[in-house]
C-alpha cells in the first residue's frame, strides 16, 4: 500500500538528485573555466555554492522530519541514513568546485599557465565518475555504483602523475611556480571529488543491498 | 427543533486559517473530581488535530465535550466555553442534536447497527425523515466513497454490516458519520482495535477527509499522531501541557514533560 507520506521520500530523493546535478554542473563548469581561462565563469561557479549548501540543510530537515514523524522501516531507513551522508558528500563536492574556482582566479592574477598537466583529463574523469555515482543512485544500479569505485582509482593515478610531473619523485619544490602550486591544489580537489563520488556509491550499495562496504580492507 | 447555524468569525491562527473550534478557559468536573484543568486552544478549519497523553490525562474527556457527549453523564459541570465558528456550544438557543449533527463521532470500537450496510449509512437521514430513495442512494454511495469503502461493498449493500471485517466496520462507521454531513469529525482511538493494514487505510482516509472536515483524533499511538495530524496537543493529569504543530511537538517540543513523554522517558 502506498501511503501519503511516501511522497515526502520522493521529495527527499528529488532534492538529492537536484544537489547532485548542481554539483556536477559546478565541477563541469569550473573545469571549463580552467581550460579556457574564463574568470567570469569561475566567479559564476563560486556563486553557485550557496544553493547547494541550502539544499543540504533542506535535505537534513526532510530526513529528520521523516524519521521523527513517519516511523520508517527497512529500505526506507537505509535510504534516510544514506541520504544524510550523500547530501554531505555532494555539499563537499560543491565546496571543492568552489575552491577550484578560487584557485583559478589566483592563477589568473599570477599569469596563465601554459601547461595544465593531466588536470583537464582528471577533471573530465571526475565529472564522469560523479555522473556515474548519481546515475547509480537515481537508477538504483549497483553495477554503476561499483564502477565508480574502480574508476576513482583513475583519478587518484592522475593526481599522482600531476604531483610527480611538478615535483619529481624527489619532491623538490624549489623550482615550482606559485601558479603551479595552485594547479596541484586543483588536482588534489579533483581527487577529493573522486573520493566523495566513491563515498556516494558506497551509500548507494548500502541502500540497495544493506551491505556496508566502507573502509574495506 | 432549533436550526441555529454556527456563525463564522474572523479570528485566524498562525497558518492564516480561521479558528474553527475555540476552547476558552475550559475546565471540567465529574462530580467532585476535576478532570480538566482550565485550558485554551484553537483548532483551525480543515486540519487534523491529535490529542495525546497517558491514560486518564483528559484527552477523551475533552474530545467528548466537543459535541457535548459528556452531557449524558450524571454530575458533570464545566467552566469556560467551547465555540464552533464563534458560537458557544452551550448557547441555550442551540439544540444539542443540531450540534451533534455537525460534530460527528467515530468511536474506539466500531459499532455498526445490526442492519444492512446500506441502512447503517443512511440511518441518520432516515431518522431526520428523509424518505426519497434517490436521495438516500446518493448519500449512501457518496459517503461510502468518501470512506474508501464503496469499491469493497458496492455489490453487497444489503448484506448485514456485522459480516464486515473490523477495518471495514470502522470505515462504515466513518461513512455513517459522514452521511450526516458534519463539519467536524471526532475520532476516539479509531484504530486501536485494528491491524496495521486496516490502520493504514483509516489513516489514509483521515488524510483525505481533512480536505473537507475538521478532524480531532484521540490516540494512544504517538506514531499515529505524528503521521496523520497537523497539530498535536499533549495532556497530562487533566492539564494541557503543550499544543503546537505536530512537527514542533515531535521534533523539538517546548516542554520537558512533552519531551519525556514522546521519547518514552515518562514516569
Amino acid at each position: 500500500m502506498q501511503r501519503f507520506f511516501h511522497d515526502e521520500l520522493r521529495q527527499l530523493r528529488d532534492d538529492l538528485i537536484l544537489m547532485g546535478e548542481r554539483s556536477i554542473d559546478m565541477t563541469r563548469l569550473v573545469m571549463q573555466a580552467l581550460e579556457t581561462g574564463d574568470d567570469k565563469l569561475a566567479l559564476q561557479v563560486r556563486g553557485m555554492d550557496d544553493a547547494v549548501d541550502d539544499l543540504e540543510k533542506q535535505v537534513d530537515r526532510e530526513i529528520m522530519r521523516y524519521l521523527t514523524l513517519f516511523g520508517p522501516m527497512g529500505s526506507d531507513v537505509r535510504l534516510l541514513l544514506a541520504a544524510r551522508d550523500i547530501g554531505h558528500d555532494l555539499e563537499r563536492i560543491a565546496d571543492e568546485a568552489s575552491v577550484i574556482a578560487k584557485r583559478i582566479l589566483v592563477i589568473s592574477q599570477r599569469g596563465a599557465l601554459k601547461d595544465l598537466l593531466h588536470v583537464p583529463e582528471e577533471g573530465r574523469i571526475a565529472v564522469e565518475v560523479l555522473r556515474l555515482a548519481l546515475d547509480g543512485f537515481v537508477e538504483g544500479d549497483i553495477a554503476k555504483a561499483k564502477l565508480v569505485i574502480t574508476r576513482d582509482a583513475e583519478i587518484d593515478q592522475l593526481n599522482r602523475k600531476n604531483y610527480e610531473a611538478l615535483f619529481g619523485r624527489s619532491g623538490d619544490t624549489a623550482k615550482v611556480s606559485a601558479s603551479n602550486v595552485e594547479l596541484i591544489f586543483i588536482s588534489k580537489a579533483l581527487e577529493r571529488i573522486g573520493d566523495h563520488s566513491k563515498n556516494i556509491s558506497e551509500q548507494v550499495i548500502f541502500i540497495l543491498s544493506g551491505e556496508d562496504i566502507r573502509h574495506a580492507r | 427543533m432549533s436550526n441555529a447555524r454556527f456563525q463564522a468569525r474572523p479570528a485566524t491562527d498562525q497558518t492564516g486559517r480561521p479558528d474553527f473550534i475555540s476552547i476558552k478557559n475550559f475546565g471540567f468536573w465529574y462530580g467532585d473530581k476535576k478532570a480538566l484543568k482550565s485550558m485554551s486552544l484553537d483548532i483551525p478549519e480543515r486540519q487534523v488535530v491529535a490529542f495525546i497523553g497517558p491514560s486518564g490525562c483528559g484527552k477523551s474527556t475533552l474530545l467528548r465535550n466537543l459535541n457535548r457527549m459528556n452531557d449524558l453523564v450524571d454530575g458533570i459541570r464545566h467552566e469556560g466555553d467551547i465555540e464552533i465558528k464563534g458560537q458557544s456550544i452551550y448557547d441555550p438557543g442551540l439544540e444539542v442534536i443540531s450540534l451533534r449533527r455537525r460534530v460527528g463521532m467515530v468511536f474506539q470500537k466500531s459499532n455498526p447497527f445490526p442492519k444492512s450496510i446500506y441502512e447503517n449509512v443512511v440511518f441518520a437521514l432516515r431518522v431526520m425523515g428523509v424518505k426519497n430513495r434517490a436521495v438516500l442512494d446518493e448519500a449512501c454511495e457518496t459517503s461510502l466513497r468518501k470512506a474508501a469503502l464503496w469499491d469493497e461493498v458496492k455489490d453487497r449493500l444489503n448484506d448485514n454490516a456485522l459480516g464486515l471485517s473490523g477495518g471495514q466496520m470502522q470505515r462504515l462507521c466513518i461513512a455513517r458519520a459522514i452521511a450526516n454531513r458534519p463539519e467536524i469529525l471526532l475520532m476516539d482511538e479509531p484504530c486501536s482495535a485494528l491491524d496495521p493494514i486496516a490502520t493504514g487505510k483509516i489513516e489514509e482516509l483521515i488524510h483525505e477527509l481533512k480536505a473537507q472536515f475538521t478532524i480531532v483524533i484521540v490516540t494512544h499511538s504517538m506514531q499515529q499522531a505524528a503521521r496523520v495530524s497537523d497539530r498535536t496537543a499533549f495532556f497530562y493529569l487533566g492539564e494541557l501541557i503543550e499544543y503546537d504543530t505536530t512537527e514542533k511537538i515531535f521534533m523539538n517540543p517546548g516542554q520537558a514533560q512533552t519531551e519525556a513523554y514522546i521519547s518514552g522517558r515518562f514516569g
